[in-house]
C-alpha cells in the first residue's frame, strides 16, 4: 500500500496553464462606475500649501472613511496657472513629472496629432490609484463625462483603442487618443482631447480643446489668484462633479497551475476525524464502516517536500469516498 | 439513454500563510497532496435514516461548506488515511500531553526545555517517526530529539525533510521545545499560547 496520508504529484498531475486576462471593475469595492466624485480640498478661497498645489485625490464619498480613487493634477509647460510666486513651479513640475514617465524624449512634448502636429502644452492629470489599476487599464472601456449643467454641454470621454493599433507601441509607453463617443456606441467625430496610457493609468486631457465647449473656466496666466475659476484644479473637479460619471475597468493577466488531484478506489477510505473512531482505542465508531467505510472529502492540501502546507482548497459540498469511488478533483492556484 | 457525467471538480485554492512566505523566499514547490474532511460530524451518519440506506449520508452530502482558512496551522486538521480495507481500529497519536506550561530565558537563566514523545494507538510502523510543526517559531524552538534512519525521512523528491531551510516541520521520534526569551512586556504576567501539531505518515512495516 501506498503512503497513507500524501500522496506524490506525478509529471502529468501539475499543468502551468497559459496566462489568462482577467478584467474587473476598476474602482474601490468592485464598483463599476463611478458616481459620485468628493475632495478633501476646499474651495479655493485661501492660498493653496503643501500637495494641494500639485494634485487632490478624488474619494467616491468622505475622504476621511473611503479609499482614494484617482487623483487630480494640473500641469503646464511654462509654469502657467500657478503662483506666480511659488518657487517650486508646480505645474511646470507636474509637466515635467508626466513627459519623463511617459515619453521616450524627456524633453519633447505629448504629440496629440501626428498630421499636423498639434502638441500638448498643458494637460489635465487623471492617475488611478495603483490598488484599483491593478496591472493596467482595460482601454476601450472607460467613459468619463465632463460638464453637463444646463448651460453647460457635457463632453463624453472614450479612448480609440478599437480603431486604432498601438501608438508608440515599441516605445516606453503604450497610449491611445482620447476621442468624443460611447463605450457602448464608440467613437464620435474626430476631434482628439489627449492621451491614455493604459499601463501606467494615466490620461492626459487637453484644457485647451473642451474647456470652451463644456464652459469650464481655465486659468493659463502667469498669475494665480485665490479665486474658484483660477485654481485650475478646482475648475476640472467642478466639471466633473456636474457630471459625476467614470465608467473603467481594470485588466490583469492572471497566471494559473492546475494540480490534478487523484484518489483512487484504494485511498483515502478511512479518517483521523475525532468522530469517526473512538479516542480510547481508535474503534471506528459506525459500524457500517467496517466492511464498507465512507468519507466525505471537503478539503484538499497541497505540500511541499517537508510537509508544510503551502495552499488549500475547499470545495463547494462533501465529496463521498469509499472503497467503490474514486475523484479527479482540479485544483487551480493563481499567481 | 442520458449523457455520461463527464464533469471534474474544480476548485480554487489559496495560498496559506506559510505558503506566501515560502513564495517570497522563492521555495514554493509543491509536490504531494493530502486530503482532509475538516467540518463533517460523522454522528450525522443515520443507519435510522426512514428512507431507506439512500439516505444515510444525506445530512452529510449536502452540508455547505465554509470557505478555506488561509491559517495553515488551523485547516487540514482531520486528515484522511489509506488503510487496508476491513481496518476496524485507527491509529491514534497521542503525545500524553493537552497543555504545557514553560517559562522563557530570563536574565541568564535559559529558557525551559520539554521532551515531547508520541506513541500511537493501534499503529504500524513505528520506526517511521512523526511530523511535528510549530505554528509559531517566534518563543519556542523545536528540535529532535530522538532521530528515526535517514532512510525513513527521505521525503518524495529524495531530499531529507529535516534539513530544508527554514523548515517549521521536523521528523523524528521525539522532539525537544526549548522556550525563548520572551518579551519584555511579557516578564512579570502574560502567556503566549501556540500550537504544535504531531502527525505519523503511517506505512506498514513491509514497505521498506
Amino acid at each position: 500500500m501506498a503512503d497513507t496520508v500524501f500522496t506524490i504529484f506525478g509529471a502529468d498531475d501539475q499543468v502551468v496553464a497559459s496566462p489568462s486576462r482577467v478584467t474587473n471593475a476598476l474602482w474601490s469595492n468592485g464598483v463599476g462606475i463611478l458616481t459620485t466624485f468628493t475632495t478633501s480640498l476646499a474651495f479655493p478661497t485661501g492660498t493653496l500649501i503643501g500637495n494641494d498645489r500639485y494634485y487632490v485625490d478624488i474619494y467616491a464619498s468622505a475622504p476621511a472613511t473611503e479609499q482614494v480613487e484617482f487623483s487630480l493634477a494640473y500641469g503646464h509647460i511654462s509654469g502657467s496657472g500657478a503662483n506666480s510666486s511659488d518657487l517650486d513651479y508646480p505645474t511646470k513640475a507636474i509637466y515635467s513629472q508626466y513627459r519623463n514617465l511617459l515619453l521616450d524624449n524627456a524633453s519633447g512634448q505629448f504629440i496629440l496629432n501626428t498630421s499636423g502636429p498639434i502638441s500638448m502644452s498643458q494637460f489635465y492629470a487623471i492617475t488611478i490609484k495603483r490598488a484599483n489599476l491593478k496591472q493596467k487599464l482595460d482601454p476601450g472601456n472607460w467613459e468619463l463625462h465632463l460638464g453637463g449643467l444646463a448651460a453647460s454641454p457635457s463632453l463624453s470621454l472614450i479612448d480609440n483603442s478599437a480603431d486604432s493599433n498601438d501608438l508608440n507601441a515599441g516605445s516606453t509607453a503604450r497610449s491611445y487618443k482620447v476621442v468624443s463617443g460611447s463605450i457602448t456606441s464608440g467613437q464620435v467625430g474626430t476631434a482628439i482631447y489627449g492621451l491614455v496610457y493604459p499601463d501606467y493609468g494615466v490620461l492626459l486631457l487637453d484644457p485647451s480643446i473642451f474647456s470652451a465647449s463644456i464652459k469650464m473656466s481655465l486659468n493659463t496666466g502667469a498669475t494665480w489668484v485665490n479665486a474658484a475659476n483660477k485654481n485650475n484644479i478646482w475648475n476640472m473637479f467642478t466639471a466633473m462633479s456636474q457630471s459625476e460619471y467614470f465608467a473603467a475597468r481594470s485588466e490583469e493577466k492572471i497566471s494559473s497551475t492546475h494540480y490534478f488531484v487523484r484518489v483512487k478506489n484504494q485511498q483515502y477510505n478511512y479518517s483521523s476525524n475525532p468522530t469517526f473512531y473512538s479516542a480510547s482505542d481508535g474503534t471506528i465508531i459506525q459500524q457500517a464502516f467496517f466492511d464498507d467505510p465512507q468519507v466525505f472529502l471537503t478539503t484538499v492540501g497541497l505540500y511541499n517536500d517537508g510537509n508544510e502546507l503551502l495552499a488549500v482548497a475547499k470545495l463547494s459540498q462533501p465529496v463521498t469516498k469509499g472503497f467503490d469511488k474514486e475523484a479527479l478533483i482540479k485544483v487551480r492556484l493563481d499567481f | 439513454m442520458s449523457y455520461l457525467d463527464n464533469t471534474t471538480i474544480t476548485v480554487d485554492a489559496v495560498l496559506t500563510k506559510l505558503g506566501r512566505e515560502r513564495f517570497s523566499q522563492g521555495n514554493f514547490n509543491v509536490t504531494q497532496f493530502a486530503l482532509a474532511d475538516d467540518e463533517i460530524d460523522y454522528g450525522l451518519y443515520n443507519v435510522t435514516h426512514p428512507s431507506g440506506s439512500d439516505y444515510y449520508a444525506i445530512a452529510l452530502e449536502n452540508l455547505p461548506l465554509l470557505e478555506a482558512i488561509p491559517d495553515d496551522s488551523k485547516t487540514m486538521k482531520f486528515k484522511l488515511i489509506t488503510l487496508p480495507k476491513g481496518t476496524a481500529q485507527i491509529p491514534v497519536i497521542s503525545t500524553g500531553i493537552s497543555t504545557l506550561n514553560m517559562y522563557g530565558a530570563y536574565n541568564g537563566r535559559p529558557g525551559q526545555t520539554v521532551v515531547v514523545a508520541p506513541s500511537t494507538v493501534n499503529g504500524l510502523n513505528n520506526t517511521l517517526g512523526y511530523t511535528a510543526t510549530l505554528d509559531s517559531p517566534n518563543y519556542v524552538t523545536l528540535a529532535i530529539k530522538e532521530a528515526v534512519s535517514v532512510r525513513s525521512i527521505i521525503t518524495p523528491s529524495g531530499r531529507r525533510a529535516s534539513t530544508l531551510p527554514g523548515m517549521s516541520s521536523v521528523v523524528g521520534k521525539s522532539f525537544t521545545l526549548t522556550a525563548k526569551a520572551l518579551p519584555q512586556s511579557l516578564w512579570t504576567t502574560g502567556s503566549i499560547i501556540m500550537t504544535i501539531n504531531v502527525y505519523k505518515d503511517i506505512k506498514t512495516a513491509n514497505e521498506y
